[in-house]
């Protein structure tokens, strides 16, 4: 009797054993099965050390691309300026700007106009016209005709002769009015002719 | 029979469980882990906020990249350059030697001016150049634009307001038969003519093939002129 229940004591007790085993080992299946990982420190870390560099090298490649355009804006930029420039000068197109007017009344000759432009610019003139025919490298030289007239452009131009000079009207009046002066010059060779001189805030030309 | 089964389990359960072992885990470990994370995560955020905002100045940059390729034309550039003087010209013409008489000086002091080539002589001769239509100009190698003034101190010529000295060399590109009939029309150019025969100042023209005429090396301000939009 002692016997038997010493057997069935055993029995029970590997009964338990192997509940407990299978036990386990269903929660080892289970952890087997899980859809996600556990935490891993290490891993983590590596994935965002690897998602950064990717990103700092996009964040260089769009800082070139960005410096490169940057580049060449400032390059159009100059370009453009150029040639606003350039069509200040050529005479396509109108200009504005502060200056002096000039009135002769009465008719002078050819060369005397030539030196009298000459020293408009060699004053700091920046643009001239004369009876509304702008001077630029497109306009032709004057001429004499047979009568004397003077022909610029294929218009004969006659007094009263009117010159828009544009450019820093204080200093182009005072070099022009200096005693011995281009102003000076005329009024001795004709006596008789009449200069006016005004400055103007804006002169218009076309 | 219960009793020996709730035994087996206990002492199996006690014998498969994995105690922990003391000190693996100390207590900041977990926050310097956090702290190692937030670093990581916070220069991923700051990278993807640069690229974002980069990618928004190369929008910009390239939208007004767009604008001013509109705005600017190269061939108009090249022909306004060409107008102002800022282009070589090469093609045929004439040159012009102008010099002082051989007896403007002696012993070393000038005596007479119009033994002398001087500024108004050489305006002269370039207007009756623009006059003929000329294509381009230069004296000495200066090239002459609109506002190239020709201008004399005292014996000293000024052209673009660089020193020349004589033998003045005027060059022309342009119709040789056009500008050969205005420079010897002897009534558009007195002083010179009158000078020349008279004062013995020399003053030849010769017909050229090939003449290259430089760009205009001075300034060019405009800083007093606005375009009319």
């Amino acid at each position: 009797m002692q016997l038997k229940k010493s057997y069935i004591l055993i029995s029970a007790a590997l009964i338990g054993f192997f509940i407990v085993i299978q036990t386990r080992s269903f929660e080892d299946v289970n952890n087997l099965l899980l859809r996600d990982q556990e935490s891993n420190i290490f891993q983590e870390i590596q994935i965002l050390i690897d998602k950064n560099d990717e990103l700092e090298e996009e964040v260089d490649s769009l800082e070139d691309t960005y410096t490169n355009i940057s580049d060449q804006n400032f390059v159009l930029e100059s370009i453009k300026e150029e040639i606003k420039k350039y069509q200040n000068l050529n005479g396509d197109k109108s200009i504005f700007g502060p200056g002096i007017t000039v009135k002769l009344e009465d008719e002078i000759t050819t060369p005397w106009i030539t030196d009298l432009i000459n020293d408009f610019f060699s004053s700091g003139a920046q643009a001239v016209s004369i009876n509304g025919i702008r001077i630029t490298n497109q306009t032709v030289g004057f001429d004499t005709l047979p009568q004397g007239q003077i022909l610029l452009n294929g218009s004969i131009l006659s007094a009263p002769y009117f010159f828009d000079v544009i450019g820093e009207s204080e200093v182009l009046s005072e070099i022009l009015e200096l005693p011995g002066g281009i102003f000076d010059r005329l009024q001795n060779n004709f006596p008789d002719l009449k200069i006016d001189v005004s400055r103007k805030e804006v002169i218009q030309m076309i | 029979m219960f009793i020996g089964l709730l035994t087996g389990v206990l002492l199996t359960w006690q014998f498969n469980t994995e105690v922990p072992i003391e000190g693996n885990f100390p207590s900041d470990e977990v926050e310097t882990r956090e702290e190692l994370l937030k670093k990581f995560v916070n220069k991923q955020s700051y990278l993807q906020s640069r690229i974002v905002s980069l990618r928004k100045q190369i929008e910009e940059a390239q939208s007004q990249l767009e604008e001013q390729t509109v705005l600017v034309n190269l061939e108009l550039l090249e022909s306004l350059k060409k107008d102002v003087g800022l282009t070589e010209i090469n093609g045929s013409g004439v040159e012009i030697l102008l010099d002082d008489s051989p007896f403007s000086i002696n012993d070393g002091i000038e005596i007479e001016s119009s033994n002398r080539i001087q500024a108004s002589d050489l305006r002269d001769i370039v207007n009756i150049l623009n006059a003929a239509s000329s294509e381009a100009i230069s004296i000495n190698n200066q090239r002459i634009i609109a506002t190239s003034p020709i201008s004399s101190v005292g014996t000293t010529i000024l052209v673009n307001n660089a020193h020349i000295a004589p033998p003045f060399i005027i060059a022309a590109v342009g119709d040789i038969d056009l500008i050969l009939e205005r420079l010897l029309n002897q009534d558009l150019l007195a002083g010179i003519y009158n000078k020349h025969e008279n004062f013995d100042v020399i003053f030849n023209i010769f017909k050229k093939a090939r003449i290259n005429i430089p760009i205009y090396n001075g300034n060019l301000k405009v800083n007093y002129l606005n375009l009319v939009e």
